[in-house]
């Protein structure tokens, strides 16, 4: 009776003790598991078509330059550190567009605090790469009177967080512009600057600005990670019509990377697959991707299959992809660099919530920086932010629940990680399905919640108390309505194991169960 | 026909004839006759770091009708604006400009429309200036969909792209780095145009002023900064809020000029002056000394900072338009009976838009959501090849 359904990537090898599965979603009317699998790819311009061009960058976790590809001239592409890749985007995008120029403090003759614009004076001019005083409130000001004749201005913020000067030209000019002129005046604008926690930089530079911006109508934002995405999207908010503000992470300037020879334009709304899996959807940004692939590795050696995605989108949110992932495995964390108050992963939960409520298993978990200042001692800055070890603990425990939807009496079910069958169904006709739970031995409570829905869409729930080291059941029911469905016909052993059995008055029951067990 | 040496006398009677044959058939045409007529300012600039220009102007009948014409339009407007208001067809807030017409006809009459204009939110008048319609500046302020921003902007958020008009701000100061910016624009395409970024003597005191004013001074930028200083900046009187009223000599090393903002034809010089004066020798500042005879808006009466006489003496010995209506008779390039109807025609034009304005549509549902982004909101990374697109 009882079969296993792979899942994707499983092997019969010794190693699949430890990988584990749920079982798909199912809705009522088919029984087929539907597993979605999406890549975000940039497509190359002139290139092979639709050849996956740069592999997903899964092992980019030192936020120094890591010795990872040695440069061979056999390999296509060529190595830079993200800044440079930022640069090439710019340096692509004023050749291609005279209209095109940058401002901010000494971006020009010093090249740019970061070095994204070393070079470009020399190349493009005093006017193009224009030098500003450090008056953040009235050049960013400039920048977009600027845009509203027609120029394109990218405008570097020294700081994301110097930023706060120019709030209200960011929020009311460059956002509401083209709403408040009807249409007539357009603001292509690129704010971009470094933002986020760095090492020891105290309060004042190391704030997350995204969390303050995301509620101003018009503007789009982005979060770059890595030198492919980073020259992808500069060069996409660059040919876009609207403001976009353009998060760069101090601590990710340095990461190397290979990326295409060829010119190629990333989406902004797209969010990017970093790493495909089944148990849990990881959504994060920015910095936190690299924390978040570091805990990946610890959880695919603890046997967890997580899919991370980077949202780089942080408006609009790229819900199509998101929503994806969660259906496919029903449990959702975010982690992120922003505070936990009005930050970027409450939108986002609160996004999830609204739409995708249905899928999920569990409640979203969102794991941001504290909501303190930034403090400057090393070891407390650490506490600040989400660590590695913090996002494995959240993910064991986002798995410890199981839901199962519609139970098949063909399969078996297991708890995540521990090989252990959940359920069994010892038997399934139209008037009773019996459940045998197979638990592990533990001296804890179970409570069992049974979602009944027909037709007519009316819920049933029971509660079950069992207390399993006695390994005998203690009924304490909570029931809900159950004279609409029927009623618990018995409550025993089968086998030494505790079990229940349902009277089933109605056929549809057999496939419309589901169960949530948490241990 | 050069009539310059005929004197005045026998001219008038030569036109005089005409002048009644043409009112008593037709609509009054404005005159075109351009013969140069020579006027004193009414009082000489006052230069800061410049030499201010002399204040003989040149100007011809045609343009003195032209001034007339276009400030009793835009004084009829304000009015109606004002009915509007009490009548609760215009809500929220509403500046009027009533007053101070002579800086936006004297200075349309220096500028193309190829030059910039920004200013802050007592922009209807330079709307019109500018080549807005009277329907346009109505529906605008009522909310409806034949305004200027499709009534999504309203009475401080007038805009005329195609006119060289930028607005219409809300926040006090803020439209001047966007100035600084569409002179950083003008610059950078080199197209010998200028740009004058209106602001108020409220406004005068913004940081973000001076630091537009130390970019545009330190990159030759063709900006003109004009404050229209009408001496109060909303309940606060100019000696109560800055150290220093002297609006003109605040830039420092900027230099500056001080105009009588009430005679449009001193507006007009002062504005030409410093067009050239930006194009070749960098950003100047003006401060137009003019006044506004309702309050700031029309939640403030407008009375109790300052008193009824100050307002009815500046009325009376000040109005602009009434400067220009004596300087008409004066020439006698008009009869009085002449300049009445023109401002009749004025009203006319004014009620006829209102009427047009309130048959106007409100917005329909659906504008809410439209115009917040521009239609390629962001970028599809497949849609930029040719050849690699699915």
């Amino acid at each position: 009776m009882a079969t296993i359904i792979e899942g994707i990537g499983a092997t019969t090898s010794s190693l699949n003790s430890d990988r584990f599965q749920l079982p798909s979603r199912r809705s009522f009317s088919e029984r087929k598991g539907r597993f979605f699998s999406v890549r975000s790819e940039g497509k190359v311009i002139g290139g092979s078509r639709g050849g996956n061009v740069s592999p997903l960058v899964t092992n980019a976790v030192a936020t120094k330059g890591d010795s990872s590809t040695a440069s061979t001239s056999a390999k296509p592409g060529h190595e830079v550190l993200l800044f440079e890749a930022l640069r090439e985007g710019l340096d692509e995008e004023m050749m291609r567009d005279p209209t095109v120029c940058v401002m901010g403090e000494d971006v020009g003759h010093y090249g740019g605090s970061y070095k994204v614009t070393k070079g470009l004076a020399e190349k493009y001019g005093d006017l193009r790469v224009l030098d500003t005083p450090i008056a953040e409130n009235s050049f960013t000001g400039m920048g977009i009177g600027a845009a509203m004749t027609g120029l394109r201005p990218v405008i570097e913020g020294m700081n994301m967080g110097f930023l706060l000067l120019a709030f209200n030209q960011i929020s009311n000019n460059c956002g509401m512009l083209h709403y408040t002129s009807g249409g007539q005046f357009k603001i292509p604008v690129v704010i971009r600057g470094p933002g986020g926690v760095g090492r020891q930089l105290g309060a004042e530079h190391s704030q997350r600005l995204e969390s303050y911006f995301q509620s101003i109508p018009g503007i789009q934002m982005v979060a770059c990670s890595t030198p492919y995405n980073a020259k992808g999207l500069i060069k996409a908010a660059i040919r876009s019509e609207n403001p976009v503000i353009f998060f760069e992470h101090v601590l990710l300037y340095n990461l190397k990377e290979r990326i295409p020879d060829e010119e190629y334009v990333l989406s902004l709304e797209e969010a990017e697959m970093v790493r495909p899996g089944e148990h849990v959807t990881i959504l994060t940004y920015s910095r936190m991707r690299y924390h978040v692939m570091q805990a990946a590795k610890t959880l695919v050696n603890k046997g967890y299959d997580p899919e991370v995605i980077d949202i780089r989108s942080l408006k609009p949110f790229d819900l199509y992809r998101i929503g994806n992932s969660v259906r496919k495995t029903h449990r959702v964390l975010i982690v992120e660099e922003c505070m936990r108050t009005g930050g970027i992963g409450a939108s986002l939960t609160a996004a999830i919530t609204e739409n995708f409520h249905d899928y999920l298993d569990a409640p979203i978990v969102c794991l941001s920086s504290q909501d303190v200042p930034t403090p400057y001692a090393g070891t407390l800055e650490e506490w600040t932010v989400v660590q590695p070890a913090q996002i494995v603990t959240a993910v064991e425990q986002l798995c410890a629940s199981c839901h199962v939807d519609c139970i098949d009496y063909s399969k078996d079910y297991t708890w995540p990680n521990q090989n252990k069958k959940l359920l069994e169904v010892s038997s399934c006709n139209t008037d009773t399905v019996l459940f045998s739970t197979l638990l592990p031995n533990m001296d804890s409570f179970l409570s069992m919640q049974t979602d009944f829905s027909h037709e007519s869409l009316v819920d049933c729930v029971f509660t079950l108390d069992m207390n399993l080291s006695e390994c005998e059941p203690k009924a304490d029911f909570k029931q809900n309505k159950l004279a609409d469905f029927g009623t618990v016909a018995k409550l025993g052993t089968v086998n030494s194991k505790p079990s229940f059995n349902l009277n089933n008055e109605n056929s549809s029951i057999a496939h419309a169960c589901a169960l949530d067990m948490s241990l | 026909m050069a009539l310059s040496h005929v004197a005045t006398a026998s001219r008038s009677q030569l036109l005089n004839p005409l002048t009644i044959l043409l009112s008593s058939s037709l609509r009054r045409p404005i005159s075109t006759d351009t013969t140069p007529i020579t006027v004193e300012t009414s009082v000489p600039f006052t230069g800061h770091k410049c030499e201010p220009p002399s204040r003989t102007v040149e100007t011809n009948p045609q343009e003195l009708l032209t001034f007339f014409k276009d400030m009793a339009l835009m004084r009829r407007m304000e009015i109606a604006a004002d009915s509007l208001y009490k009548a609760k067809l215009i809500r929220g807030f509403c500046h009027l400009y009533d007053g101070q017409e002579a800086v936006a006809v004297g200075m349309e009459a220096a500028l193309t429309q190829k030059d910039c204009i920004i200013t802050a939110y007592r922009d209807h008048c330079i709307f019109l200036g500018r080549g807005g319609t009277l329907l346009e500046s109505f529906a605008e302020l009522m909310g409806r969909q034949d305004g200027c921003s499709r009534g999504k902007g309203g009475s401080m958020h007038f805009y005329k792209k195609e006119g060289g008009f930028y607005g219409g701000h809300g926040i006090v100061g803020a439209q001047v780095p966007l100035g600084c910016g569409l002179a950083f624009a003008q610059k950078y395409s080199k197209d010998e145009n200028v740009t004058f970024a209106l602001y108020g003597d409220g406004a005068a005191n913004q940081g973000q002023l001076f630091e537009a004013l130390n970019m545009v001074a330190l990159w030759d930028l063709p900006a003109i900064l004009v404050c229209e200083n009408n001496h109060y900046g909303m309940g606060t009187a100019e000696w109560r809020a800055a150290k220093s009223p002297a609006y003109y000599k605040r830039g420092d090393y900027v230099p500056g000029l001080k105009v009588d903002g009430m005679d449009a034809l001193a507006v007009k010089r002062a504005c030409k002056f410093a067009k050239e004066h930006a194009l070749k020798n960098g950003p100047i500042i003006l401060e137009m000394d003019t006044y506004r005879y309702h309050g700031h808006s029309m939640s403030d009466p407008g009375s109790t900072y300052r008193t009824r006489d100050e307002i009815t003496g500046i009325r009376q010995e000040r109005d602009p338009i009434e400067r220009i209506r004596k300087l008409i008779l004066a020439h006698d390039l008009a009869t009085e009976k002449e300049l009445k109807d023109i401002e009749k025609e004025a009203r006319k034009d004014v009620d006829e838009a209102i009427a047009k304005a309130k048959e106007s549509p409100m917005p329909d549902p659906s504008e809410l959501f439209t115009n917040i982004y521009v239609k390629d909101c962001g970028l599809e990374g497949h849609r930029l090849m040719g050849k690699g697109s699915s």
